[in-house]
């Protein structure tokens, strides 16, 4: 853990600087990188891929390539711009040799209800909504169009702002704020469609 | 034109506020992705990732560590050599035509002196005529005791070496061979040295010489007494010079011989001579003394004198009998 904080002002080291610690051969650094980025990342390609297993390879196609082109690395950037761009031209790559389009069949809402946890059976009728409104959530999140729903999954995961979301699927920033303002509309009205539900199961509660 | 009006439908449902809002990660929307259920990474998957991590740190590291340096080695060595290698060749290719194109005077003082250099030098630093007496007889074709590298410094009259250690008592002091122009010029600015060590003394010096060089006799009179007929007249020319240069403060050995070797490199004349040496090199100097016996047989003298300078001049070490050389 010494290793990736500054001594004198005891602050995390950023992104960069693990990076170039990485390329000269800091293990630990390259842990900690890996530590702060992998849930986003993970997280990404699994809204983008079709299946699990898609994202596990491309997961560890992503973060192989960090690793090949750590000789190389320069701070030109933010790492995570560096990082979910190699993330997007990964997803590109997969889905042009697959001949598929990155649309992810909706779960149903039994795949939810095992996936989520803490939820009891004390109040069925909430638990139902509730499980139908994310699913309803999660469909109508993947029948955004790809660039929408990359633009908004990447906004939400990764923090970064409209001119580095751009950046990184190669489009200016006022196209990378079209689409996510697409994208936060078409999902805002899926959204509205629970909202008597939600307000009538919190008065109940 | 339907999904055109459903577009601006749905952009009138978002006004500007609302997208600020979204903007600022404080809207539902991104409440509702963040409720959405996720996998974690995958234990085996993470284990995958951080070994491929770890091999590539492990791979670097075992590779050596001069193995980094070693490209900007290798430039730097290339460089280094390169540097050396010019700078120990111009310096030699402005003095390489000295020796062989001056007509190769000896100064009057040290001129029935024909020693390797080293005992030349001492002798002229302490005039020892014990010494001289001491010495054993003359060894014609006596090999130099130097060698090669006095061979090779007579070709090139290269700049000065320091001065060598004095021979051994039982070294031969008289070597019939030549000197090389660069000694020459050694002794000569010896011998201008000790001229000028009392000043309006360059007469009785140069008396001494010929006194020294009558004494010597006729079997070390060699390349110094071939050259007699020039020295003497070079002798009306460069009187007014040593006496001129007498007046200056006394020269240290290591200056007069930088000087002297300065000198010869200013005022060698290049051009056709260099040609005629370069041409008698191609002969063998035993060849070229044949042909002066030959001439001398035959009476032209003149001729055989002026042999007797090629072969010198091409040879400057190489060893002539007193009977080879022209009167």
């Amino acid at each position: 853990m010494l290793a990736v904080m500054d001594t004198t002002a005891a602050t995390p080291v950023d992104d960069g600087s693990l990076m170039l610690r990485y390329r000269d051969g800091d293990r630990q650094a390259f842990d900690l990188l890996y530590q702060r980025h992998k849930v986003a990342l993970y997280r990404y390609l699994q809204r983008m891929c079709r299946s699990p297993e898609t994202a596990d390879d491309l997961f560890q196609e992503v973060w192989s390539r960090v690793i090949v082109s750590a000789e190389r690395y320069e701070v030109r950037a933010q790492f995570k711009t560096y990082l979910f761009r190699i993330a997007h031209n990964c997803t590109i790559d997969y889905f042009r040799r697959s001949g598929r389009q990155p649309v992810d069949r909706a779960h149903d809402v039994t795949q939810l209800q095992d996936a989520l946890p803490g939820l009891s059976h004390e109040q069925p009728e909430a638990q139902a909504s509730e499980l139908q409104l994310q699913a309803d959530f999660r469909q109508a999140l993947q029948q955004l169009p790809a660039e929408q729903r990359e633009t908004f999954v990447l906004y939400e995961e990764s923090g970064l702002g409209l001119e580095e979301i751009g950046n990184i699927t190669g489009v200016g920033v006022e196209t990378a704020k079209s689409r996510l303002r697409y994208a936060v509309t078409k999902l805002r009205a899926a959204l509205r469609q629970h909202q008597p539900v939600r307000a009538a199961s919190s008065v109940q509660s | 034109m339907s999904s055109k009006s459903d577009d601006n439908e749905l952009n009138k449902g978002l006004n500007d506020q609302e997208f600020n809002e979204y903007l600022r990660r404080e809207s539902e929307v991104s409440q509702a992705y963040r409720e959405l259920p996720s996998r974690n990474v995958p234990s085996a998957l993470e284990q995958r990732v951080l070994h491929q991590a770890q091999t590539r740190t492990t791979r670097k590291s075992a590779a050596p560590r001069w193995l980094q340096w070693g490209a900007p080695l290798a430039v730097a060595a290339s460089a280094l050599l390169t540097v050396a290698v010019l700078l120990r060749t111009t310096p030699e290719d402005t003095t390489l035509q000295a020796p062989v194109t001056l007509p190769a005077p000896e100064p009057p003082a040290m001129e029935s002196n024909d020693v390797p250099l080293a005992a030349q030098s001492e002798r002229s630093l302490l005039e020892s005529d014990e010494l001289r007496d001491a010495a054993p007889p003359p060894r014609l074709n006596a090999p130099s005791p130097s060698g090669p590298a006095r061979a090779r410094s007579s070709d090139t009259a290269q700049v000065p070496e320091p001065a060598s250690p004095p021979p051994p008592a039982s070294a031969p002091r008289r070597d019939v061979k030549a000197e090389s122009p660069r000694q020459e010029s050694l002794s000569r600015s010896a011998g201008d040295d000790k001229a000028k060590t009392s000043a309006g003394a360059a007469q009785p010096a140069r008396a001494a010489a010929e006194e020294r060089e009558q004494n010597a006799g006729g079997e070390s009179r060699n390349y110094g007494t071939a050259n007699a007929q020039a020295r003497e007249a070079k002798r009306a020319q460069e009187a007014p010079a040593a006496e001129k240069q007498a007046a200056k403060p006394v020269e240290t050995p290591v200056e007069a011989a930088t000087n002297a070797i300065q000198t010869v490199t200013r005022v060698a004349p290049p051009g056709p001579p260099d040609l005629q040496v370069a041409a008698d090199r191609k002969v063998a100097p035993e060849t070229l003394l044949q042909q002066l016996r030959e001439l001398r047989a035959q009476g032209k003298t003149d001729e055989a004198a002026a042999l007797f300078k090629r072969l010198r001049a091409a040879y400057p070490d190489f060893a002539v009998s007193a009977e080879d050389v022209p009167q």
